[in-house]
C-alpha cells in the first residue's frame, strides 16, 4: 500500500523533490516518531493500537501521515536554498571573518605544497646542457657504463653502498612517496663510480648480473621522480581548483567549492557565471545528455544538504527536550553528541558531492557558453581575447546596467 | 592557534557545554528515575489497576507523556502496599505486584464467586467492598444472608486478549460450608439493593 502511494506520488511530483526534499523530510518524521515510540507511551499506545486496526483505517492514517509529510517537504523545499547558502557560508560579515581562518589554513597548504612542488620540479628541470635533468643523469649513468665495459671486473654486490641506497629510494617509490633530488643525485654519483669501475656486463661475485640490475633500477627511478613532481603539480592545481575560487575565501569548504565555479568562469573566459547561470541553464537543459546528468547530480546535492541540514535540526531538538525534561542520560548523551557528528559527516559529502557539481558546472561554462551568446542573439568571438572582451561587455550591460553597444546577429535556424 | 582552527573550537567548546550540562543536569550520569503515574483515585492495597486509575504526573514532560511506562504494563497489577495509595499519589512500580496477596484474617476463608448473569456489572466491586450473598443453606433448606468483603477482583485471560474477571470475596470461615455447598442458589447483591 505504502508502495502505491509513492508510486503514485512520484508519478505527480517531480523526482527531484522526491529524493531532494520528501524523502530526507519522510525520513526526518519517522526519526522523530522513533524517539516519541520509545519514550512518549501516549504516542507509543496509539501506535500499537492503530497498527491493529483494519486496512481501510490503517490507509486513512497513513494518508494523513503521508499529505503531513509532504506538506512540511514542500516547506524544506523552500527553505533548502537558504540551507545551502547556510552551508556556504553567507554569514555575517563579522561571522564570516571569525570562521575564515580554518579555510586560510587550508588554502595556505595548498601555497606550501605548491612551493615544495616547484623546489622539486625545479631540480628535473632543463640543466646547463639543454637537457632536463633526469636525461643528464641518465646520459652519465649510460656513459659510465661504457667506461665499464672496458674492464674485466665486477665485485659490485647487493651490498655495495649505491646498490643498498638504491635499494632504500627503492622503497619511497613502492610507498608511493616522492624521491629527494639530494638523495637521488647522490644515488647517481655512487653508481657512476661503480659502473666505471666495474663491467655490469660481467656477472658479479654473486653469479647475477647485479650491477646492470641496479643501473636499470635506479634508471627507473630517475623516471618516477621526475614524473612524480610533474604528476603531484598537477594533482595540487586540480585539488586547489576544486577546493577554492579567488580570494577572499568563504568561511566554509562548500563555500570555497561554489566560489570555484565563479572563479574558473571569470579566469578563463570573463564570464560572470553568478549572473548568468540563470541564462545558462536554457541551452544546458536543452541539451539530452548534459541537462540530465546536471540535474541528477544537483538533486544528489539536494539530498546530502536536506539529510545533514534535518539531522542537525532533530538532534538539537531532541537534545534539548532530553536536557529540558530530564530525560535518560545516555540517550541525550548519545544524542547531543552522535546527532552534530552524523550531520558534520553528511555536510562533508556534501562538499564532495558539491565538488562534482562545480566540475560539471565549469564543463557547462566550457561546452554552452557560445551557446548562451547565440540564445543572447550576440556575435560569436573570433578568439579567446575577443570573447574575454565580449563577456566583459555584456557583464557591464547585463550586472552593472551600463549602456555598451554590442551588434545583434540574427538567430541560426538550428538555434 | 584558537583563530587559526574556529570550527575546531566550537566543537570543543560544545563538548565541554555538553559535559557540563550532563553533569550538571545529571551528575555521573545517572538518569533520573522515570515518573510513575499517579492514581485518579484512592487504591485500597490488593486493589487490580484499570487504566482510568492511572492519571498522569503533572510534570510539564510527565503531562505529555514522556518517560512513563506503557499503561499496558500497569493496567492488571495489585497493589501490594499494605496501606492505600491515596488520590493523586505516585503509583510506584515497586508498589504493585502481579498477584493480589491471598493472606486473610483468622476465622475468614476466600471463595471465588463469579458474578451471575443478570446481576450488578464487576466494575461496581472494588477491593474492600462489603456485598451479600442470599441463597439457602444446602442442608436446612432455610434461606440465609451471609455477609461477605470483595478480598480480591481476579483475571483469567482467554483467547484473543479478552479478560474472565471474577471476585474473590472474604467469608466468615462458619459459613463457608454453607455457601460452597450451595454456591448456584447463592445471589450476590450490594447492600443498597437489598431492601428491608
Amino acid at each position: 500500500m505504502f508502495t502505491t502511494i509513492l508510486s503514485n506520488l512520484q508519478s505527480l511530483i517531480s523526482t527531484r523533490f522526491l529524493v531532494a526534499s520528501f524523502f530526507p523530510t519522510l525520513a526526518f518524521w519517522f526519526a522523530h516518531a522513533t524517539m516519541l515510540f520509545f519514550f512518549n507511551a501516549p504516542f507509543a499506545e496509539f501506535v500499537q493500537s492503530n497498527l491493529q486496526k483494519t486496512a481501510g483505517l490503517a490507509t486513512i492514517i497513513a494518508a494523513a501521515v503521508l499529505i503531513a509529510v509532504a506538506f512540511t517537504a514542500y516547506v524544506e523545499s523552500a527553505l533548502l536554498p537558504t540551507m545551502q547558502s547556510l552551508m556556504e557560508g553567507n554569514w555575517p560579515q563579522w561571522i564570516a571573518s571569525l570562521f575564515a581562518p580554518s579555510q586560510m589554513r587550508r588554502y595556505d597548504k595548498f601555497e606550501k605544497d605548491l612551493d615544495e612542488n616547484a623546489i622539486l620540479r625545479g631540480a628535473f628541470g632543463t640543466t646547463s646542457g639543454g637537457q632536463s635533468q633526469a636525461e643528464a643523469w641518465q646520459d652519465s649513468l649510460t656513459k659510465a657504463r661504457q667506461v665499464g665495459a672496458l674492464t674485466r671486473a665486477n665485485d659490485f654486490t647487493k651490498q655495495s653502498a649505491s646498490a643498498r641506497q638504491i635499494a632504500k629510494l627503492s622503497q619511497l617509490r613502492r610507498r608511493s612517496r616522492p624521491i629527494p633530488p639530494d638523495d637521488l643525485r647522490d644515488a647517481v654519483t655512487d653508481l657512476v663510480l661503480d659502473l666505471r669501475i666495474y663491467n655490469a656486463e660481467q656477472q658479479g661475485p654473486d653469479k647475477k648480473l647485479t650491477l646492470e640490475d641496479t643501473r636499470r633500477q635506479l634508471w627507473g627511478l630517475i623516471d618516477y621522480a621526475d614524473q612524480y613532481a610533474a604528476v603531484q603539480f598537477r594533482t595540487i592545481m586540480a585539488t586547489r581548483q576544486s577546493a577554492f575560487g579567488m580570494l577572499p575565501l568563504a568561511p566554509t569548504r562548500m563555500g570555497n567549492v561554489a566560489k570555484s565555479v565563479q572563479s574558473y568562469g571569470v579566469e578563463r573566459y570573463n564570464f560572470n557565471f553568478e549572473l548568468f547561470w540563470s541564462r545558462l541553464q536554457f541551452p544546458v537543459q536543452r541539451d539530452k545528455d548534459f541537462g540530465p546528468i546536471l540535474q541528477a547530480t544537483k538533486t544528489q546535492l539536494d539530498f546530502l544538504i536536506s539529510c545533514s541540514a534535518l539531522m542537525l535540526v532533530w538532534a538539537l531538538t531532541w537534545a534539548i527536550w532530553l536536557y529540558a525534561t530530564s530525560g535518560p542520560a545516555w540517550v541525550f548523551l548519545a544524542i547531543a553528541i552522535g546527532g552534530p557528528i552524523v550531520a558534520y559527516v553528511l555536510y562533508r559529502v556534501a562538499v564532495a558531492q558539491y565538488r562534482t557539481l562545480a566540475d560539471l558546472l565549469r564543463s557547462s561554462v566550457d561546452l554552452f557558453r557560445l551557446d548562451l551568446l547565440a540564445a543572447l542573439q550576440y556575435q560569436r568571438p573570433v578568439s579567446v581575447d575577443h570573447e574575454r572582451d565580449l563577456w566583459n561587455t555584456i557583464d557591464a550591460m547585463h550586472g552593472l546596467y551600463e549602456v555598451r553597444e554590442l551588434p545583434y546577429v540574427a538567430p541560426s535556424k538550428s538555434s | 592557534m584558537i583563530a587559526d582552527r574556529p570550527f575546531g573550537f566550537v566543537a570543543v567548546v560544545y563538548l565541554v557545554a555538553v559535559a557540563v550540562l550532563l553533569s550538571w543536569r545529571y551528575g555521573c550520569f545517572n538518569s533520573p528515575p522515570a515518573p510513575d503515574y499517579v492514581s485518579a483515585r484512592e487504591l485500597a492495597s490488593n486493589h487490580r489497576i484499570v487504566a482510568a486509575d492511572l492519571q498522569r504526573p503533572s510534570s510539564f514532560a510527565g503531562s505529555l507523556g514522556f518517560y512513563l511506562a506503557p499503561k499496558a504494563s500497569i493496567v492488571g497489577k495489585y497493589i501490594s502496599v499494605k496501606s492505600s495509595i491515596g488520590p493523586h499519589k505516585p503509583i510506584a512500580v515497586s508498589a504493585l505486584a502481579d498477584k493480589p496477596d491471598m493472606q486473610l484474617p483468622d476465622k475468614m476463608q476466600a471463595i471465588a464467586f463469579p458474578l451471575p448473569a443478570g446481576s450488578f456489572p464487576l466494575s461496581m466491586l472494588d477491593v474492600g467492598t462489603t456485598v451479600l450473598l442470599l441463597g439457602k443453606d444446602a442442608d436446612t433448606k432455610v434461606s440465609i444472608p451471609v455477609m461477605a468483603t470483595v478480598h480480591a477482583i481476579l483475571c483469567e485471560v482467554k483467547k484473543a486478549d479478552t479478560e474472565n474477571c471474577y471476585p474473590v470475596l472474604r467469608i466468615p470461615a462458619d459459613k463457608s460450608d454453607s455457601v460452597t455447598k450451595n454456591q448456584l442458589s447463592f445471589h450476590i447483591a450490594l447492600p443498597s439493593q437489598v431492601h428491608p
